[in-house]
């Protein structure tokens, strides 16, 4: 069991770059890529929020849960 | 006196430099030191009776105790002196510390190892003296060895939280 991270497809249907995404939520592109490649070990609250803000869309949406 | 990390760092080496100093001293004064230890009789000055007494099984024994116990000491030495110059470059909580306070806590428990034989060649009559000093240092030894696995253990611990704190986004 895994939590899957689905910001590219986000990206993808939102058209953002991830550069951008990372300047606009405060982070920089390495951990963005991070995040992105499913490397991280956590997720703060605060990078959450500016995700779910610049995205327009759910925690849900970006995260899974996988058997 | 505006102390800082760096000054007690360079205080750590200076102590690492002096305890080499120390050792070194030893080392080369490890003959007469062993002539004091075989219990030789000073009124004896004939070169061969000398030779006899430095080189019977128990001088043997305790000689190689000693190099073996120098060895030992130099290797930690080694290791404090390149953690070290780790701590300088700021690469504090990183697997090669935690390698190299394992080598020095096993050199610590070697070291009280080569205390209890030295003192176990020393249950002799002529040499009875020696006993409390040797299971004394045995005990220190391990002691000391017992607490820098204890850090090891804690920069273990450190390590593994600092990289869960790396990759929390």
């Amino acid at each position: 069991m895994e939590i899957i991270v689905n910001i590219d497809v986000m990206m993808a249907k939102r058209k953002i770059s991830a550069g951008e995404l990372a300047e606009r939520i405060g982070i920089t592109p390495a951990n963005l890529s991070i995040l992105k490649n499913g490397k991280a070990k956590a997720i703060r609250f605060s990078t959450l929020i500016a995700l779910c803000r610049e995205l327009n869309c759910q925690p849900g949406d970006i995260l899974e849960y996988k058997e | 006196m505006n102390w800082n990390q760096d000054k007690s760092v360079k205080l750590s080496l200076v102590c690492v430099a002096l305890f080499a100093l120390i050792l070194s001293a030893a080392d080369l004064a490890v003959i007469l030191f062993l002539r004091e230890l075989v219990g030789h009789d000073p009124s004896v000055t004939d070169a061969g009776s000398i030779f006899i007494s430095l080189f019977s099984w128990r001088g043997i024994s305790l000689l190689i105790c000693f190099l073996l116990f120098s060895i030992i000491a130099w290797i930690a030495l080694a290791q404090l002196y390149l953690m070290l110059m780790n701590l300088r470059r700021n690469n504090v909580f990183v697997a090669e510390n935690v390698r190299r306070m394992r080598i020095a806590s096993w050199c610590c428990f070697g070291a009280a190892f080569l205390g209890l034989i030295a003192a176990l060649l020393c249950i002799h009559e002529d040499l009875a003296f020696h006993l409390p000093v040797l299971f004394c240092l045995a005990l220190a030894a391990a002691f000391m060895g017992l607490i820098v696995r204890i850090v090891k253990n804690s920069f273990e611990a450190a390590i593994r939280m600092k990289d869960e704190l790396d990759l929390t986004i």
